[in-house]
């Protein structure tokens, strides 16, 4: 692609990508706002956290009048992160991430994952939040700086659109440097399928952490990979890595889902360790489903952290 | 590479029908294997990015995989190759072979032993009524059999006429065959195994070699067939079975024999005492009668009868166990007046009526004889010195001491004939020739009398004064290879008759000089010979026992006085002096009577034997064509007629004559009984010849072969022992014999178990 940039962004096909992309969002939200009973704007970063006396120099647009006028005392009231809630998806982009594309549908784990991105930045930026995108593999491939303008959401899509999926994933260098580059206290999404030794993977992880970040790990997972549903003989070659195995699938199935089960669950452990939430993206399962199983959940644990006092 | 392949597939015909097919399946054996290496190449690549899941998994699955592959193979090529063995159509080595892949055609050849022990009666059964209801049983369980079944059934008296040949069994034929089945007859003949194996050997070649061939020898295994001892024509029949049992899908040997013991009393000989019967002298006949049985036969009566004279009967007492008794029975021809050969058929038989159960097989207890009647023994009488004088001549005295005048027979017939006549006459009707003071005896009539007196012609050479020892020492002596017994040297003796010698006869129980025995013989003593030829005898030709002085002269020298001469069957009896009264006053003497008598008995060797034959043997009649026509036909006991064609005879046969002679030929003669054969000569007079057919006394013995016996011989040739019982039992056989059925089973089960295996290890585990 020798093209300029411009001419890129109107590529038909880009366009209707995007498009799709889009509208699939939505239709995710939609879908996640008709499954709840409360309005959507209740989510998380307009939570009420408490009040304190009125110092000089407060913004009186915070003063709660309703106190002062029962209290006659000027108290500002105050709300956990605000407008300020900055979310960071980081997507993997990583060779492994292709898998998928050469389905007959072609829809690889990083479409998934991009979808995935593209559903949560709409809905977070209806919530008037910033969102934040970050694509790495070996290196950090692009980083936009969360923005909550309406607008920024074509551009994240359009980033996501035109990232290019290679080279092996390597998260301690890379959450290293994102993890210092992050300043202020957010929600940090990662999208990957977690193919990196899980002792680095909790490690990066740790660093997140220690920079108070929350963090959410989606673990895009294809169809393919959690059932195996290969018959034939078959030559399995390594996407990053130089291996290959010829095999019958038959024989090996259940030998290896219970590798990946393992992998998965170890994963899931690890997350739970650290105090992070792990979301298994099934690619078998639509994303609404998935994505409205999380937040409802995420809701509930909130409010039951509120009122046992835990932030 | 190719000799090495059909050395192989030689090794594997001993156990397989087709075993080029079997090789051919071996060789593709290697497709599971190549399948399997074709599969590896063909494969789908997928970009997997889990993969270093997939290979922990594989590291930790690995062996078992591979465990499982193996074992996949192994069921894969074991289905080929058992698919190829079923092919080849494998049989259990000791008694299968012959027969391909397409047929499910069976060859039955039943071999029905027809000789006469088969006619033993046992509880109201003869073994040949037990050996036909078997294969009638046999037909009856093939006729509903599916595959493609024929019949062929061979007699073993006539293997090379089966009865059956290749006849399809089904339910249309069935009854028909069964019928055919039922009407075979018995025969009276013996049976040669080896000939017999020959001919079925030579049936089965005939056809195609896909067809599965089953042989059933069906006979009641007496020892006088079964026994065999080690001679190289034993070891050819042994090998014929062993040969035989391998071309064929089975081998059977069905015992239709009876188990228990059997009794038979039988006729074991009839002969006459002399060796030519002549009309009008009593002649003697010897009845033997064996008893085959453990005990004792009481009152056994014989019936003997001749032509159509009154039958005459006698009786036996007692015969012990095992054992023979002779009884002798006199008989005088009629004479017929004419000069002519008289056909008289002579029977004997037997009945033990009051122990029936002591003679279980009756066909034996009849005898037969053909007797040719002579008007006397003929004998011709050659005149070296004729004269038209009454009682002057050579042969005067010999010709009225051989035939008598008068109404009374002498028994011996006389001709006389001179030297000149001799030379035309045929020597054939002749039973002693007489040659009488003959000068000269011409080359070619040399030559006949040689043959003559080799097949069994006497001949009588009388010396005299007009002998050229010249022409008889060159001619007829020869050194000692001719007719003649001694050489002449010189007339000896008194011409004056002032001196004489005497004749002795130092060894006694000469026959012919039986009159001259004794000490102090007055006829030695009567009897003057004054003259004599002086002869040598050839000391190494008497040591051999070829040639023997019977009678010497009592002079100084002691020479010879008759010399004799075994040539061929017959003899040649040379006498020193004259047959006349010119030498000697001999026949004057009544010695000379009894001398020339009992000589011309002597001499006679000619007995007619060719005409009593045992039964399965060829009736062999030779036919001059210059005097019949080649219209022959012959009466069988039963009184059937069959039309006989000549043939001329062959060139090296012994007895033939010239192109002239033609022979006749009946080989069917398998029934006991009288055969009348008859001719037309050329003038248009009938004239008939008697044959008489006996049964093989050795048929007698119903002794059993011991079966183990009879297994050690087979050695190890594929040959199955059945009862004629079981036969009908045993329809499939053959069938069954195979191991196709046994390896599809296996091929099946092991295609099966590659089945669930494949799936099992395929589940997904």
């Amino acid at each position: 692609m020798a093209e300029t940039a411009h001419h890129r962004y109107l590529d038909t096909k880009t366009l209707q990508r995007i498009a799709r992309l889009d509208v699939r969002a939505r239709q995710v939200i939609e879908g996640f706002i008709n499954g709840q009973h409360q309005s959507p704007y209740s989510g998380f970063a307009v939570e009420f956290a408490g009040h304190r006396e009125y110092t000089q120099g407060d913004d009186l647009r915070h003063v709660d009048w309703k106190v002062w006028s029962k209290t006659d005392r000027l108290y500002i009231k105050e709300y956990e992160e605000e407008t300020n809630l900055k979310c960071t998806l980081v997507v993997d982009c990583s060779k492994s991430m292709r898998y998928g594309e050469k389905a007959a549908v072609q829809w690889s784990k990083f479409d998934h994952a991009a979808t995935a991105a593209a559903s949560l930045t709409h809905l977070l930026q209806r919530q008037q939040d910033a969102v934040g995108l970050v694509t790495f593999n070996s290196a950090i491939q692009s980083n936009l700086r969360a923005n909550s303008h309406p607008s920024h959401l074509k551009r994240l899509v359009h980033e996501l659109e035109k990232t290019q999926v290679d080279a092996t994933t390597d998260v301690a260098d890379v959450f290293g440097t994102l993890a210092s580059q992050i300043h202020q206290r957010g929600i940090v999404c990662l999208f990957s399928d977690l193919f990196v030794d899980l002792g680095v993977f909790e490690k990066a992880i740790g660093q997140f952490r220690h920079r108070k970040h929350e963090v959410i790990v989606f673990h895009v997972m294809h169809g393919d990979e959690l059932s195996f549903p290969f018959e034939d003989n078959t030559l399995f070659r390594g996407m990053e890595v130089d291996r290959q195995l010829h095999a019958e699938p038959r024989a090996l199935r259940n030998a290896y889902l219970e590798v990946i089960n393992r992998f998965q669950e170890d994963a899931k452990q690890i997350c739970i360790k650290a105090g992070v939430d792990y979301v298994l993206v099934d690619m078998r399962e639509t994303l609404d489903v998935v994505l409205s199983r999380y937040l409802t959940f995420r809701q509930r644990t909130k409010k039951l952290r509120h009122r046992s006092g835990l932030t | 590479m190719l000799s090495w392949l059909t050395n192989l597939a030689n090794l594997l015909e001993t156990w397989m029908l087709n075993p080029w097919l079997f090789l051919a399946g071996a060789a593709l054996l290697s497709a599971p294997i190549i399948i399997h290496l074709l599969n590896k190449r063909k494969f789908r690549t997928v970009d997997w990015a889990a993969i270093e899941f997939l290979l922990q998994a594989d590291k930790k699955n690995r062996r078992r995989i591979r465990l499982e592959n193996w074992l996949l193979l192994f069921l894969r090529c074991m289905a080929v190759l058992l698919i190829a063995l079923f092919l080849s159509r494998p049989f259990r080595p000791q008694s299968f072979a012959g027969g391909a892949l397409q047929s499910v055609r069976f060859e039955r050849i039943v071999v029905l032993d027809d000789s006469l022990s088969m006619q033993a009666v046992h509880n109201g059964r003869s073994a040949f009524d037990v050996g036909k209801q078997a294969i009638v049983g046999l037909v009856q369980s093939l006729r509903s059999v599916d595959a493609d079944e024929s019949l062929s059934v061979v007699l073993m008296s006539s293997p090379e006429k089966p009865v059956l040949r290749g006849v399809q069994v089904n339910d249309r034929t069935a009854e028909e065959l069964i019928r055919e089945i039922q009407s075979i007859g018995q025969s009276d003949s013996t049976v040669r195994l080896n000939d017999v194996l020959l001919e079925v050997e030579k049936l089965m070649r005939t056809e195609p070699e896909y067809v599965n061939r089953v042989v059933y020898l069906v006979s009641d295994l007496r020892r006088r067939d079964w026994s065999w001892s080690e001679t190289d024509q034993e070891r050819g029949i042994r090998e014929s079975f062993d040969r035989m049992a391998k071309k064929a899908v089975g081998f059977y040997v069905v015992d239709a024999g009876f188990q228990d013991s059997m009794s038979n009393v039988s006729i074991a000989e009839l002969v006459a005492k002399d060796k030519v019967l002549v009309a009008g002298v009593s002649s003697t006949f010897d009845v033997t009668v064996a008893n085959h049985s453990a005990n004792d036969v009481r009152n056994v009566h014989i019936g003997f009868s001749a032509g159509e004279s009154l039958p005459m009967s006698d009786r036996i007492e007692r015969i012990g166990a095992n054992s023979t008794e002779t009884i002798p029975f006199s008989y005088t021809f009629v004479p017929n007046g004419g000069n002519e050969t008289q056909p008289v058929a002579i029977r004997v038989s037997i009945s033990a009526d009051e122990q029936p159960q002591s003679d279980q097989l009756h066909a034996d207890n009849e005898r037969f004889m053909a007797a040719s009647v002579e008007p006397g023994i003929r004998t011709l009488i050659v005149d070296g010195d004729p004269s038209a004088l009454y009682s002057k001549s050579e042969s005067f005295s010999l010709k009225r001491c051989l035939t008598p005048p008068g109404d009374q027979s002498s028994g011996v017939v006389s001709e006389v004939v001179t030297d000149v006549e001799f030379d035309k006459i045929s020597l054939e009707d002749f039973h002693v020739v007489f040659l009488c003071n003959l000068y000269r005896i011409t080359d070619e009539r040399r030559v006949t009398l040689e043959k003559w007196v080799e097949a069994g012609g006497g001949l009588v050479i009388f010396t005299g004064d007009q002998i050229d020892e010249h022409v008889y020492n060159d001619s007829l002596y020869r050194d000692g290879g001719g007719l003649l017994p001694a050489k002449l040297t010189t007339v000896l003796g008194d011409e004056s008759e002032q001196k004489w010698v005497q004749i002795q006869v130092p060894g006694a129980n000469h026959p012919a000089l039986s009159v001259f025995d004794g000490e102090s013989n007055p006829f030695a003593a009567w009897v003057k010979v004054f003259r004599w030829w002086g002869m040598d005898v050839n000391e190494q030709q008497q040591s051999s026992g070829n040639v023997q002085v019977s009678a010497r002269f009592n002079d100084a020298q002691n020479s010879p006085a008759v010399v004799e001469k075994k040539m061929g069957e017959g003899r040649v009896v040379l006498i020193a002096t004259t047959a006349d009264r010119d030498w000697n006053n001999w026949p004057h003497d009544p010695s000379y009577l009894i001398f020339s008598q009992e000589l011309t008995r002597y001499l006679v060797n000619k007995a007619d034997r060719l005409h009593t034959i045992v039964a399965g043997q060829t009736i062999r009649y030779p036919l001059n064509l210059t005097e019949f026509k080649r219209d022959v036909s012959l009466r069988d006991p039963k009184q059937n007629v069959h039309l006989l064609e000549p043939k001329p005879a062959e060139a090296g046969e012994p007895n033939r004559r010239d192109e002239t002679q033609w022979n006749v030929e009946y080989r069917g003669a398998n029934a006991r009984g009288f055969y009348q054969l008859n001719l037309l000569r050329t003038n248009g007079a009938t004239e008939s010849a008697m044959f008489a057919v006996n049964v093989d006394t050795s048929e007698s013995d119903l002794e059993r072969v011991d079966l183990a016996e009879v297994k050690r011989n087979m050695g190890d040739a594929p040959i199955q022992f059945v009862n004629a019982e079981n036969l009908t039992a045993m329809s499939a056989i053959g069938a069954e014999a195979e191991l196709w059925p046994l390896i599809l089973c296996l091929a099946v089960v092991t295609l099966c178990s590659e089945q669930m295996f494949g799936w099992f290890f395929g589940r997904g585990r």
